[in-house]
């Protein structure tokens, strides 16, 4: 009995296992999950290199941005150098203008300086190297005592504004003529 | 058998079978064992190390420094700027032939081979990795060096591509307008912290902090991913100044002090009605691109740092303090006598008597003894407290640094004569803001605005940081303010000032002329002066306060109406229109100017010479000055002699002999003899607490 049993089991079991076809829809399943897998591991890497490209365009744009930030002010301070008045100045002297030699101040000798003027000429000398570089005019007027009486009203007179210029005009014109006047050029 | 035979060898094959697979699977064992072993070998022991490696590998860390915030007039006009520039660098271990790499780099960078190649070798010798090859090149040059170094069979990642050459990214502050407003905003050093200036009294504010910036590269080079530690970027202060009349006030000074030849000068433009300053200007000045240019002399802020004997200016202060109490009227009438008052044993003399006149007229011809008389008629306490209320002894808290309280003693350390000195504006030390804040609360109806300088600090987002509103004060009544500038006016209409006259507006001020005190000879010297002309404009309704300081005229008149009343005057009718205020129509009437002597000084004891001694800061101490705002200046001021009619020599023999010796014998503190060392350009001078006995 045992042995009649195993001959039947054996042949049985062997052909089950040779024979046997597998389900095509298990084929048909491990193909999806094959492409399930594939797709996902081709959207992570696309993803992970879209990361590193977006990565790279940031860093550009940041670099850029750092690179305007810096010409802009670049821009500006060349803006700055180029309105400050040395370069104004300069440039200028470069298109041909020349600078107007403003007219003489009438600077009065001190009342309380007793020194001939000729000292103070030499202390203008040794102590203002920068005023002896350049010929100065120095107009220097004897102290007058101031009139008795000074009134309080005051001298400016309040003239009406369209004949201010005129005014001025004619001011201008007018010269101190004072009692000495000595001019002397320093060189 | 033959099934036997079978069996046998079916079963043989089996046990080969069995037996291979064993060993196969005893060899995968083994093979992962092995791998697994390694694995933690290499997570667990090498764990540091590995990831340090990786990291190193992919990961860049770089530190740069934000820029430096702008400094902006109101304008929008950049005062100081940090642009960024490069600074190219080689790292010598890893150059290879550095015969050959330094000859190349210095065909580019134009320098000698020889010096190039010497160094990099010492470097390498010393396993250096930074030798820097030329600094502060902006972008263009940049890119002309990475081209001419570009070496094409060269993989790298950063340019230039060149073996063992690197970029570094630093910035340079520059300063467009040179000299302009210098003392101003001061200066920077190489590591960008503020030294001078509003560069140094708001260094927090502007000083841009150094940011990491943690890179992700891949194998080419390329960063793909950054991460920036976050740092709060650096805010641009915006000043009250305005660059035209900056540039007009410095203009102005710079013409006077070379004319006169004074020693140097200062101009204050203070907007009356906000306490804005619009100009701040002292002359000589510096360059603060040319830091190896820049001296003691030129440094210093003499402005707010530097104290002086204001003089006749302080009369101001002294018809003030009387009209407020209603001891006086400006019509009510004084006696000055023969001109002469004596106090204390101590005689005050005016330049000429003017006899019996109002109170206007003897502010206008300046009267010392007519001053004194108010003064005496206030008494000391009062004095005092106008004194204080109008800011004297003590900053005026504008947003500069190393500014100077000036000299004022309380009143239990007066001598017998200090109140009628005081009177005239002597035995106080002033810095010219000072005077100009005085002068401005009378402007704006008696009420002090705190001077200020900074307008708005901005954000880099456009917003703005909310700035402390200044301090507001009503020192005198409208009314006072009113009588002053009636007062003030007359001044300038038939007094001292008639050269501050302007055309078109109509102006008020005072004239100050103070002798100065000689460090070398002891005594006040009369051939030095302090000449000053602080006024407002227009008179009516004043729009601006300009104070002018000159030190030391050398050339020409000497009194402040003569030498500071001409440039108030150039700067007020430039600035004017500048600040669009309308013109009145007055006319200045050059031909009737005849300047009416100011009386210099009737200056007090000679026993006060030596504790009032107007010497400056020592060149030395700037340095310490300009970082750390001094206390209460331990020197004294100067006490001028008397008028001309008496001499400070006779003064000085008479009653100073004492005090002289007081030093002599009893040395001051180091710390406090150390600003007597050496004499600084200006009238600085510092107050000493510790004084000798006076004789009174």
């Amino acid at each position: 009995m045992r042995k009649s049993n195993a001959r039947q089991a054996h042949p049985k079991n062997t052909s089950s296992r040779e024979i046997g076809p597998l389900p095509w829809s298990y084929f048909v399943v491990i193909a999806i999950c094959g492409c399930v897998l594939a797709a996902g591991f081709f959207l992570a890497a696309r993803q992970h290199f879209t990361s590193m490209d977006l990565g790279m365009k940031n860093s550009r744009l940041r670099k850029q941005l750092e690179d305007l930030e810096s010409e802009n002010r670049r821009l500006l301070l060349a803006r700055e150098i180029s309105l400050s008045p040395s370069e104004i100045t300069k440039t200028a002297r470069n298109l041909g203008f020349i600078a107007v030699t403003t007219p003489t101040t009438a600077v009065p000798v001190p009342f309380s300086t007793k020194a001939a003027p000729a000292a103070l000429l030499k202390a203008v000398v040794e102590s203002a190297p920068v005023a002896a570089a350049k010929p100065i005019a120095i107009t220097m007027t004897a102290y007058q005592r101031p009139v008795s009486g000074v009134t309080l009203e005051p001298s400016q007179k309040r003239i009406s504004p369209d004949k201010q210029t005129k005014k001025i005009e004619a001011v201008k014109q007018k010269s101190i003529k004072p009692e000495i006047t000595a001019v002397a050029k320093l060189r | 058998m033959a099934t036997r035979a079978k069996r046998v060898k079916k079963s043989n094959a089996r046990q080969t079978a069995f037996t291979r697979f064993t060993l196969i699977v005893a060899i995968l064992v083994l093979w992962m064992g092995g791998i697994g072993v390694r694995l933690v070998h290499l997570q667990v022991t090498k764990h540091e190390w590995l990831k340090e490696k990786a990291t190193g590998q992919r990961q860049d860390i770089k530190r740069s420094k934000l820029p430096r915030g702008t400094i902006f007039d109101r304008n929008e006009r950049a005062l100081a700027i940090s642009v960024r520039v490069k600074t190219l660098y080689a790292d010598p271990t890893t150059i290879d032939d550095i015969k050959s790499a330094a000859k190349t780099i210095a065909k580019v960078l134009g320098v000698k081979e020889s010096d190039l190649s010497k160094q990099l070798a010492e470097a390498k010798a010393d396993e250096r990795k930074f030798v820097s090859l030329a600094k502060g090149l902006d972008e263009e040059t940049a890119q002309k060096i990475n081209k001419a170094l570009e070496d094409s069979s060269i993989r790298k990642a950063d340019l230039p591509k060149f073996t063992g050459l690197h970029w570094r990214e630093d910035q340079k502050r520059s300063y467009p307008n040179q000299t302009l407003a210098a003392h101003i905003i001061g200066f920077s050093n190489a590591d960008g912290v503020g030294q001078a200036g509003i560069e140094q009294s708001q260094n927090d504010i502007l000083f841009g902090a150094v940011i990491k910036r943690l890179q992700e590269r891949d194998r080419l080079g390329r960063v793909y991913d950054e991460t920036v530690s976050e740092k709060e970027p650096p805010k641009d202060v915006v000043l009250t100044i305005s660059l035209p009349i900056q540039y007009m006030t410095e203009q102005a000074l710079e013409k006077a002090v070379k004319a006169s030849s004074s020693k140097s000068g200062i101009a204050v433009v203070i907007d009356n009605k906000t306490g804005e300053v619009l100009a701040l200007a002292n002359y000589p000045s510096f360059d603060p691109n040319r830091l190896n240019e820049i001296t003691a002399d030129n440094l210093s802020n003499a402005a707010i740092q530097g104290v002086y004997s204001p003089g006749s200016a302080f009369k101001l202060v002294t018809y003030g303090s009387a009209l407020e109490r209603k001891l006086i009227s400006p019509e009510a009438e004084i006696d000055s006598g023969n001109g002469t008052i004596e106090i204390a044993k101590h005689r005050f003399t005016d330049s000429h008597a003017i006899g019996r006149v109002t109170y206007s007229k003897a502010l206008a011809h300046s009267s010392n003894v007519c001053a004194i008389k108010t003064g005496m008629r206030v008494g000391k306490e009062g004095f005092y407290q106008t004194l204080k209320t109008f800011g004297f002894g003590k900053p005026t808290g504008i947003e500069l640094p190393a500014e100077t309280g000036g000299i004022v003693r309380a009143p239990e350390r007066w001598n017998g004569d200090s109140l009628a000195s005081m009177s005239i504006g002597y035995e106080i030390g002033v810095s010219a803001l000072q005077m100009a804040s005085a002068f401005a609360t009378i402007a704006n109806n008696g009420v002090r605005i705190q001077p200020h300088i900074i307008k708005e600090i901005r954000q880099s987002d456009e917003q703005t940081v909310p700035v402390a509103q200044p301090a507001k004060t009503q020192v005198v009544s409208a009314e006072t303010a009113r009588d002053l500038r009636i007062m003030l006016r007359q001044v300038v209409v038939a007094g001292t000032g008639k050269r501050a006259q302007l055309n078109g507006y109509s102006s008020a001020g005072k004239t100050g002329t103070a002798w100065k005190f000689d460090e070398k000879l002891k005594k006040v010297n009369s051939a030095k002066y302090v000449s000053s002309f602080i006024g407002f404009a227009p008179a009516e309704d004043p729009a601006v306060t300009i104070a002018v300081v000159m030190d030391e005229p050398k050339v020409g008149g000497r009194d402040g109406g003569q030498v500071a009343g001409p440039v108030f005057r150039d700067i007020a009718q430039q600035i004017l229109p500048e600040l669009n205020v309308k013109p009145e129509g007055y006319v200045a009437e050059e031909s009737t100017l005849e300047d009416i002597p100011e009386a210099v000084a009737s200056g007090p004891s000679a026993s006060s010479l030596n504790e009032h001694v107007s010497d400056p800061l020592p060149k030395e101490n700037i340095k310490a000055e300009t970082a750390v705002v001094p206390k209460s200046p331990a020197r004294k001021e100067a006490k001028p002699a008397s008028a001309e009619t008496k001499p400070a020599t006779a003064i000085k023999t008479e009653k100073s002999k004492q005090p002289e010796k007081d030093i002599k014998s009893k040395p001051v503190k180091s710390e406090k003899r150390e600003p007597e060392a050496k004499p600084k350009s200006l009238i600085k001078n510092k107050s000493s607490t510790d004084t000798k006995k006076r004789k009174t």
